[in-house]
């Protein structure tokens, strides 16, 4: 096994190559039915703009054009588009062989990808509408590329069959059912980082190793009633918007006439009409984050297959995303200040060498907070240590920050003499108080051997839990007044997530404590000069 | 505390290497802190801070020399009047930074390579200690810039999985920084993981 950005040739891969040429499969393509989704859609439109914007341009200089004309340029521009999404499907084929997925594609600069099939992180399935009707899939493939870093191949179109076949022919266990049996991702020993790259047995032949049943193992599968959660959590509330937003470009456009039975002025608003107005707006804006969460979220399902983690979610377009499960470090629960008054979370897993992490990732979407936590502990690993508070300091700190907005903006208004700022300043200052507070009360840290917590956020309390295997690095900062403070910020740098998670201001020795424990041998350098 | 070991040393690291640089007062200094790595950045890093901290001194007052020669005497007072004064105090702070910022970088910056890992001390009222393992580097690079250059300066880069996760020892000697670079290069590659 190689490290992922290090050379690949030779070695004991070369034998396993030369046993499994045999098992290579002749280049193939995707389903014809394609084309059409493809010449539907904008894609197929977005590729064709160029010529037909030339095309246009050229009618438009040599002379104007009958009702015959466009239905001729229609037709054409049709015709072209189709065309050229059929040219692209035709070009494209797709190929399993000496364990390797190699992609060719490009109408007229080729483009040929090779990816070893042990590098194939996660595959992404996604069926949207059009899809369904022609029994057709689309698969995102993520792998780790050598030296190049991550990278993506997409296989549109593979009928359904194929694309489950073809999945699981990528992701086949390659760790041995035996190993998955005994331990989970949670009672993993720590070196089964090494374990994680390691191929099939070379021995083995390939065919066998699909005969074997998996069977589903259910972590979790969501109720309809969660959904209601979704007007708590920021980015759902950001798809009613987002809409809004997309359809208010076209409203100037339409005829005046379809408004017209809106005799509303908001400048003549009276109070009661102005609240009522903000009330449905609320009201809209719930509704709209409740029907974004459904096409998103729609009966959410995470379960265990073999040596995948395998969740599905959607409502029109079905999203299927499998990962495998030594890659899972660990996790984060996200609790939203609203969320938490409901008591209801996130949860999302952290995965090494996956990108787009935060829609591949999820354990939960939405739920409450028991199921997110029972979801952790069964699908990821137990963590019950009690989290350490961090010290008085760090309190004062979170304080400080929290006010001092409020406090300057109250200034500039009482220099200023301005009533409006001075009110403004001083309801900043005062919400500032229980901001800093709870932002204290949600810092915390703690270790358990083989794992530790992280916990911070007060919008958007999260709490991390991760092996120590993830860790590539700690990192500790100290300002001028944290030192004088007798307290340090202690960040674990890691290859999954969002790469770092700290804990704010915590004791000086604590946080030492914390990264010297978490890492291995090589994390105690930070106390000690290292003696072999 | 005591110098970076010769090229020649740094080239044969090994663990047993590593007890022969301990000093005797190099212990610990209690669990409250990190302990400091152990060898310091090269001297005539003091020199290429300065440069730094000129040309940004520059870069203000520059135009702060300009705004002040081309108000307008009929410009209101206290606008005359701050851009008088404005060059002259700037000017002031940044003569004292210039004269004690780089040093005093250059008392706190410290960088080590044991057998294990890679460890840093940097910055001045802040510091940041960074610590990463050698079988986590992904790639090691070598940088000089054009500054770096005229002092006979390198920065050795190493970069982890995570998208924070990378260290930089700045402103070795440039035999050095090779040195550095090619003996964690060799070492990341003998670790036996896929550095995640």
């Amino acid at each position: 096994m190689q490290p992922d950005h290090l050379t690949t040739e030779g070695g004991p891969e070369s034998d396993r190559v030369a046993v499994e040429v045999a098992t290579g499969q002749a280049p193939a393509r995707t389903s014809a039915k394609v084309i059409a989704i493809h010449a539907l859609t904008i894609r197929g439109l977005r590729e064709a703009v160029p010529g037909l914007a030339a095309a246009f341009a050229w009618l438009g200089v040599s002379g104007g054009l009958g009702s015959f004309g466009v239905t001729g340029v229609i037709v054409v521009a049709a015709a072209a588009i189709t065309g050229l999404a059929a040219l692209t499907w035709y070009r494209f084929t797709y190929q399993v062989a000496n364990r390797q997925l190699i992609i060719a594609q490009g109408i007229f600069s080729r483009r040929v990808r090779t990816i070893p099939v042990d590098r194939i992180r996660a595959i992404d399935s996604q069926v949207g509408p059009l899809h369904r009707v022609l029994g057709l899939a689309r698969l995102k493939i993520e792998a780790a590329a050598a030296g190049t870093g991550e990278e993506e191949a997409v296989i549109d179109g593979l009928p359904t069959e194929t694309a489950i076949a073809l999945r699981s022919d990528l992701l086949r266990d390659r760790r041995r059912p035996s190993r998955s049996a005994t331990g989970g991702p949670g009672t993993a020993p720590a070196d089964s980082a090494a374990d994680s790259t390691a191929g099939p047995d070379p021995a083995k032949p390939l065919a066998a190793l699909s005969d074997e049943p998996i069977e589903d193992l259910e972590y979790s599968r969501s109720r309809p009633s969660w959904l209601l959660y979704a007007p708590l959590v920021g980015s759902y509330l950001a798809i009613p918007l987002a809409g809004a937003g997309f359809l208010s470009q076209f409203v100037d456009d339409l005829p005046a006439s379809w408004f017209s039975w809106v005799k509303l002025n908001p400048s003549t608003f009276s109070a009661g009409q102005f609240a009522l107005s903000i009330v449905a707006l609320i009201g809209l804006l719930a509704v709209g984050a409740v029907i974004g969460a459904v096409f998103l979220n729609w009966r959410f399902l995470l379960v265990k297959r073999g040596e995948l983690m395998v969740s599905e979610r959607g409502l029109l377009t079905r999203r299927t995303v499998s990962v495998e499960i030594p890659r899972i470090r660990g996790y984060t629960l996200s609790e939203g200040l609203g969320m938490r008054l409901v008591r209801a979370a996130r949860l999302t897993a952290l995965i090494t060498g996956v990108s787009n992490a935060n829609s591949r990732s999820q354990l939960l979407p939405l739920g409450p907070r028991s199921e997110a936590v029972s979801v952790a502990r069964r699908a990821v690993r137990r963590f019950d240590t009690p989290l350490r508070p961090h010290p008085a300091a760090a309190l004062r700190r979170r304080l400080v920050r929290s006010v001092l907005p409020g406090v300057l903006v109250l200034a500039v208004g009482l220099v200023w003499g301005v009533l409006a700022v001075i009110t403004v300043g001083a309801v900043l200052t005062v919400l500032g108080v229980p901001l800093g507070i709870d932002r204290y009360r949600s810092l915390g840290h703690a270790s358990d051997g083989g794992a530790f917590a992280v916990r911070s956020g007060s919008f958007i309390r999260q709490t991390t839990v991760m092996e120590q295997r993830a860790v590539v690095g700690w990192k500790v900062q100290q300002s001028f007044f944290q030192r004088r403070a007798g307290v340090a910020s202690v960040t674990a740098l890691v290859g999954a997530g969002v790469g770092a998670y700290s804990a704010l201001d915590a004791a000086e020795a604590d946080a030492l404590d914390l990264a010297a424990s978490n890492g291995g041998r090589w994390a105690r350098e930070l106390l000690v000069i290292s003696r072999d | 505390m005591i110098d970076p070991p010769s090229p020649a040393a740094l080239s044969m690291q090994d663990p047993s290497a590593v007890d022969t640089r301990i000093p005797a007062d190099a212990r610990a200094p209690g669990p409250s802190a990190p302990r400091e790595p152990q060898w310091r950045v090269a001297s005539s890093a003091i020199g290429l801070w300065t440069l730094q901290e000129i040309m940004g001194a520059l870069f203000f007052l520059i135009p702060a020399v300009a705004a002040s020669l081309f108000v307008p005497a009929t410009a209101p007072r206290w606008l005359v009047v701050i851009t008088d004064i404005l060059p002259w105090a700037a000017a002031a702070i940044f003569l004292v930074v210039i004269l004690v910022v780089p040093r005093y970088k250059y008392a706190v910056h410290r960088w080590e390579v044991t057998a294990d890992g890679i460890y840093t001390l940097t910055g001045w009222l802040s510091r940041t200690w960074i610590l990463v393992p050698i079988s986590r580097i992904q790639t090691v690079d070598v940088t000089r810039g054009p500054l770096q250059r005229m002092f006979g300066l390198a920065t050795v880069s190493v970069r982890t999985a995570s998208a924070h996760g990378s260290v930089q020892i700045e402103q070795l000697e440039s035999y050095a920084a090779a040195q550095v670079a090619d003996d964690l290069s060799k070492r990341a590659n003998l670790s036996d993981d896929d550095a995640t």
